[in-house]
């Protein structure tokens, strides 16, 4: 572990670069704890939700489509 | 509702009336999200939250006995009917779309019968999800409606869905014909330039005693005047 910490200090390291969008992290989070906290529900536990923006984009992109 | 109650009954029969009818939006409103999650394998998160703001009024008229909850109730079970239905027509087109997208190279209406009728729908769901709406007193009123397109398009989907297996025989053999015209037309192709070739080049054995000639008229050293 020593020799870990001590070549990381020493070599150069990439760093991780953050969103740019902080709301597709705040959602990304959102989803997270839906997920780790859901009981009871399939669909919750796996993520598997729509919320009220989710559902605007939809009918958004439905409304350019001529059927 | 109102309407039926008559003017012999007390207001606790009134109450107990809009109760029911509460209970019935509220069991309805369970069954039409129960079916839009299994429909759409996501679970309407706007329509639940209606139905929380139900369960927030009805316990402030077992708190209170404001009568005026129990309405504020109804309104929002209705508009979790209306959200939860509502997400099930966009899938509903979604789907739909898809189907459209895979056989755009196909007139449908020549395959499915009452194609034109199932687009009339189609169109009138569209037109009513994206109705404008002023505010949740709007979407309280569409909900019977909203439901009614939604089992219309399941009809229609599963109709064309049906016919799935049939349009992609129809692409097969069209593909097929395609293919058999392409094949006759590249041989066609590679048999006119295969005269063209003979025509002008000519034979070896005429252009042979020839080419030396050529070859050294070519390559002999301009003249001093040119």
């Amino acid at each position: 572990m020593r020799l870990a910490k001590l070549l990381k200090a020493l070599l150069p390291t990439l760093l991780p670069i953050p969103d740019r969008d902080t709301k597709a992290a705040k959602d990304a989070v959102a989803h997270g704890l839906v997920c780790s906290y859901a009981r009871g529900n399939v669909n919750l536990q796996d993520g598997r939700y729509m919320t009220a923006e989710q559902l605007e984009a939809r009918k958004q992109k439905l409304a350019q489509y001529s059927f | 509702m109102n309407s039926l109650v008559s003017l012999e009954e007390s207001p606790s029969d009134v109450l107990r009336a809009q109760a029911a009818e509460v209970a019935r939006l509220f069991s309805l409103a369970e069954e039409k999200i129960k079916l839009v999650e299994h429909l759409n394998r996501q679970l309407p998160i706007p329509s639940i939250n209606e139905l929380r703001y139900a369960g927030y009024h009805l316990v402030q008229y077992l708190k209170d006995g404001d009568k005026a909850e129990l309405g504020k109730a109804e309104n929002h079970c209705k508009r979790a009917i209306y959200d939860a239905v509502e997400a099930g027509v966009m899938h509903q087109l979604e789907m739909i779309q898809v189907f459209q997208t895979d056989f755009r190279m196909i007139a449908l209406s020549e395959h499915i019968t009452g194609y034109s009728d199932l687009k009339k729908q189609i169109k009138a769901a569209k037109e009513l999800i994206l109705k404008p709406k002023n505010g949740p007193t709007d979407r309280a009123a569409y909900y019977t409606e909203c439901t009614q397109h939604l089992e219309s398009l399941r009809e229609g989907l599963d109709t064309l869905e049906d016919h799935r297996d049939d349009l992609i025989r129809v692409i097969k053999r069209q593909n097929r014909q395609s293919l058999a015209t392409w094949s006759t037309l590249a041989v066609t192709c590679i048999a006119a330039l295969f005269t063209v070739l003979a025509y002008v080049k000519p034979p070896a054995s005429t252009a042979a005693p020839s080419s030396p000639e050529r070859a050294t008229a070519s390559t002999a050293p301009s003249s001093p005047a040119d």
